[in-house]
């Protein structure tokens, strides 16, 4: 059905650069996207003035950071994260368990808008962007609102590097045992010539 | 008089482009038509700021100049390189392929003239760096507000990229730990 689907499609924008490549390149979708990230900044600035009238929110160093590490957190659960998968499922087609505890990988479906949406939605990378925007005007539209939700995930992404900690340390504890095991095994041996 | 003048030198120029040139087909214009825009937008946000009534700021503050140095580098990289971004250069570039860097593509530089020097520019995060620059120093003189903010933005973007890329080399390490396991231990079977 998909296959029929691609064949017969034509997408707008990309034939209106003839040259740039034969693929089913989506760049329809590419330019909603954008338009969409724009517009909503364009509402946020226009919601900041008309609440703000010339009182600055200031997004301070501690705030950044916070804000960069909250981005990474949430980023990931909306790309990644198998709870997350039914808001994904309507792009995406499952393919299996990820690298990663209770993350899983999934490859945009369909063609066109159906897919470049699915490619922002599976990538940790872009979801990043939209995502730090949305903190960056949670910022300054509801600041503690937002640094309260920032400080939830900063903890979980500490929780979570002290997990991997944990397990990178049970692995190392687990090869020395099979270390000191090997060699036992050699002395025997040795021992039995 | 005048036409035979500016006639002679045009000429001159195409002797100096085609000399330097050689059989190499080099977009000398389009290079000269990008620094006359770059340098008239310079000198147009001069005139738009002094003939305000205002001063040039004295200097930028230290943390602007960081926030705005990340932001750079990060817009240049998503300009030049994203594939959501890839509309804007389409009509300059042609599609090669992904990229190693998530969410990258690979595209080359099309056509000839304005058009391919054009296609450098926008395909090259280090010569889309110098643009982004001055529009954020202007944006930080004309609209300080709304240019932090668009930095924030990046800034902490920027901070969840690279905080992704270690979760996922950590996860590369972990896959390939038990590889390196298994060659180890075989290597130790050869030499048994």
């Amino acid at each position: 059905v998909n296959d029929e689907g691609v064949r017969r499609y034509r997408d707008p924008v990309l034939k209106m650069v003839p040259g740039y490549t034969d693929q089913p390149r989506p760049l329809t979708g590419y330019v909603l996207i954008m338009g969409a990230f724009n517009a909503i900044f364009a509402l946020a600035m226009f919601l900041y003035f008309r609440r703000e009238r010339g009182r600055a929110a200031e997004i301070g160093l501690t705030d950044l950071i916070v804000g960069g590490i909250a981005a990474h957190k949430i980023s990931r659960l909306l790309a990644k994260d198998s709870v997350t998968s039914p808001l994904r499922a309507p792009f995406t087609k499952f393919e299996g368990p990820g690298d990663l505890p209770s993350e899983l990988m999934e490859s945009p479906r369909g063609y066109g808008v159906q897919h470049a949406i699915g490619e922002l939605v599976t990538c940790a990378y872009c979801m990043g962007q939209w995502v730090s925007a949305f903190l960056a005007y949670g910022l300054m539209l509801a600041p503690r609102f937002t640094r309260a939700i920032g400080w939830v995930f900063v903890i979980h992404t500490l929780s979570d590097v002290l997990n991997m900690l944990y397990e990178t340390l049970v692995e190392v504890s687990q090869k020395s045992t099979d270390v000191l095991e090997q060699k036992s095994d050699v002395t025997k041996a040795g021992q039995s010539e | 008089m005048s036409q035979s003048t500016s006639s002679a030198a045009s000429n001159r120029l195409h002797d100096v482009a085609s000399e330097y040139s050689g059989d190499a087909p080099r977009p000398l214009g389009g290079y000269l038509t990008l620094m006359g825009t770059f340098v008239s937008l310079f000198v147009g946000f001069l005139l738009f700021v002094t003939g305000r009534g205002r001063k040039l700021p004295e200097g930028f503050g230290r943390s602007d100049l960081l926030l705005l140095g990340v932001a750079t580098h990060h817009f240049g990289r998503m300009l030049s390189k994203a594939g959501v971004t890839s509309p804007l250069r389409a009509p300059f570039t042609q599609f090669q392929g992904p990229s190693d860097p998530p969410a990258e593509l690979k595209e080359s530089v099309r056509g000839s003239g304005f058009r391919h020097a054009f296609g450098e520019l926008i395909t090259c995060p280090f010569c889309v760096g110098l643009w982004v620059a001055a529009l954020f120093s202007y944006g930080l003189v004309l609209a300080p507000r709304v240019t932090r903010l668009i930095g924030s933005i990046l800034v902490i973007d920027w901070i969840s990229d690279n905080l992704n890329l270690i979760y996922d080399a950590t996860a590369n390490l972990a896959t390939k730990t038990p590889d390196l396991r298994e060659k180890k231990a075989e290597s130790l079977d050869h030499n048994n």
